[in-house]
Formats: structure tokens, sequence, C-alpha cells
């Protein structure tokens, strides 16, 4: 497959599910989120681990990418897990609640550890990053900026509950969190797209980077549904859009960084450079 | 250009430099390219890259090495290395 076929399918898979959730009946529309989010975390994971093993044993890159595909693959087991038993059902000697919680917690911590090397690989390469430093230092205040703005908010509700003793809201904190850092880390990502612009490997970079802008989008909406009583669908459609469309760029980006390292460069590969 | 079958190519101006960041760019982009073989031009060897010879590629390999397989892996990097030696040796 192409770099421009791959590119193109996260926006086929994403125009596939708004079509349907616009054709199916109201009550059945809670199950095509569900199937939905699975598939999409399924394809994401799938993505992260071709890219993974894509590289050799030990590689800076291999790490990078099998941190990202367990964060997928461990969000989509406690989807299944939610989905599939009651709350207060035992699954391995613990409540399905608090395994959901734990699964979530370490899925963060996978996504942090993942996206921040990353974010770190042009340093690691023993490059320097495109811009001046106060232009860099900028670019990253803002980041940080809308991480906080969008999810900061949420991890001051959620960090009261688990301070007030509720336990249910640690993987909420948890999920908040890893989403400022995450969301933080969008600056670098973006700058190393930029700084390989004109070469192939600009493709895997550009759409980690619209990866992680559709998460952000997908926050902000969460947020924004809230003053907008009586359009819930519409705006849960639009939410779930960008989560499939996050998971299906992540997907796509690990195909790309596959198709960089393993398959032949043709002239054309390489997009504009102006 | 219009190139005539049967001429002969014509002479490169290309500089040693211009034509390893020519090939680091199908990778990196033309920016980075370029300024791959400045930087490492100035760590294996200290001087510009205006200065570079022929003599002076397998420190540069050694130094472009670590490089390129952080981004690309090390049969890549060792494919690109080839690359670079083959249009040197044009």
């Amino acid at each position: 497959m192409s770099y421009r076929k791959i590119a193109v399918f996260p926006l086929i898979w994403a125009a596939f599910f708004i079509a349907l959730a616009v054709v199916v009946p109201a009550d059945a529309r809670k199950a095509l989120f569900i199937t939905q989010t699975d598939l999409s975390k399924g394809l994401a994971t799938v993505g992260c681990f071709i890219a993974a093993y894509a590289f050799e044993r030990g590689a800076y890159m291999r790490r990078a990418w099998s941190f990202n595909a367990w964060c997928y693959l461990l969000l989509l087991l406690r989807d299944l897990a939610i989905n599939t038993f009651p709350p207060d059902a035992t699954l391995f000697g613990m409540k399905n609640v608090a395994l959901a919680g734990g699964l979530v917690f370490v899925a963060n911590i996978a996504s942090c550890v993942g996206t921040a090397m990353m974010a770190r690989a042009w340093t690691t390469a023993g490059l320097v990053l495109p811009g001046s430093l106060s232009a860099r230092i900028g670019v990253v205040a803002v980041a940080i900026l809308l991480a906080i703005g969008i999810s900061g908010s949420d991890l001051l509700v959620d960090g009261r509950a688990l301070l007030g003793g509720d336990l249910a809201s640690m993987h909420s904190v948890a999920s908040d969190l890893g989403d400022i850092i995450g969301l933080a880390l969008i600056a670098p990502v973006l700058l190393t797209a930029i700084a390989m612009r004109g070469g192939v490997l600009t493709w895997p970079w550009a759409f980690m980077t619209v990866s992680l802008v559709c998460w952000l989008l997908y926050d902000a909406i969460s947020i924004i549904e809230h003053f907008l009583p009586g359009h819930e669908v519409a705006a849960r459609v639009v939410r779930e859009s960008f989560r499939t469309l996050a998971c299906a760029t992540e997907c796509a980006a690990g195909l790309l960084q596959q198709r960089v390292i393993t398959a032949p460069i043709d002239a054309e590969d390489a997009p504009a450079a102006e | 250009m219009l190139v005539v079958m049967g001429s002969p190519p014509p002479p490169t101006t290309a500089t040693i430099a211009d034509r390893i960041a020519d090939r680091l760019a199908i990778y990196l982009g033309p920016h980075t390219g370029r300024v791959a073989v400045k930087t490492f031009a100035q760590k294996a060897l200290g001087r510009g890259p205006e200065t570079l010879e022929l003599g002076d590629l397998p420190k540069l390999e050694t130094a472009l090495r670590p490089m390129l397989r952080t981004l690309v892996g090390a049969a890549r990097a060792e494919l690109v290395l080839a690359e670079i030696r083959r249009e040197l040796a044009k």
C-alpha cells in the first residue's frame, strides 16, 4: 500500500462510522459507539505493534511504538471488561471497577512514556529541532496551556473526589493527567514533523501529530457539550468521530513508519517540502 | 533540464556535502538533510560541511549511523549509508 493510500484510510474509516451513526436508529447508537471504539482501538494497537516490530530488538523507536501499542491494548481490554461484565463482578480476584481503573492507570503511563519518547527521538538522534529557542519554547508553552485548559478542570473535579475518599475516581485522575501530559507533548512531535517536511519520515510524525490533535479535540468536545443542551446526540457523534479518527490516524502513523523502514522509496513518496 | 539520449551526463557542480544531504533528504527532508551533514561533520571532523572530502566519508558515516539507526532502524540505516557511498563513487 502506498503512503497516500495509507494516509486516506483514517478519513474513510471515520466517515464510514459517521454515516452509520446518522442512519442507525437512536436505540442502536450506543452499541454502535462501543463497537466503533473497540474496533478503532484494536486498529491502533495493531498499527503501533507493526511499527514497533519493523525496528530491530532494543531500538529506541521500537520501545516508543511498543509503549503506545500497549496503551491502546490496555484501553481495549478495559472497554471489553466494563462492557462485558457488571462493575461489581470479580475478575482475576478483584472487582471489575478496580480492574478497569488499574488498566486505565497503566495505559496512561504507557501512553505518556511512549509519546515522550517520540517527542525526544529528535534529540536522541543528535539533531536540533527547527526554529529559534524562543519560538520552540513558545510552541511548547501554547501546547501546555491548551492541555491544561482542556483537561485541567476535569483533573480538579476528579482530584477533589479522590481526595474525598472516592477511590473509583483514581482512574479518572490518571486519565486526566495522561491527557494533559500527552497533549502537552503535541508541540515537540509537531516540530519533528515540520523539521522533516519533504522527507518520507514526515509521514508517520505528521500522523502522530494529527492523532494527538484529535485526542485534544475529543477532550475539548467533552467540555463543550455541557454547554450545548439539546445537542447531546450531535455532540456525541462528533466526539466519537474524533476518537475514531485519533485511533485510526495512530494506526496509519504506525503503518507509515513501517513503510519508511521496509519499503523501497519512490521519488513520489516524499511530500512537498514547501 | 533536457537530457539527450546517448550524450554524456552533465558535469555535476554539487559539493560532497550537497550530495550527502540530497541522499539524507529523501528520508529527513531537505532542511534536516543539510542540518544533519553540517552537525555531524562538525562533530566527527571538527570542520564545516564545505570542507568535506571523499576521505572524510568513513568518519562521517560513523557519526551519521546512530542518528539514522534511531530514526529508520539499523537495516535501513545501512542501506542509506550504502546509497551515500554509491552516490559519491559516481
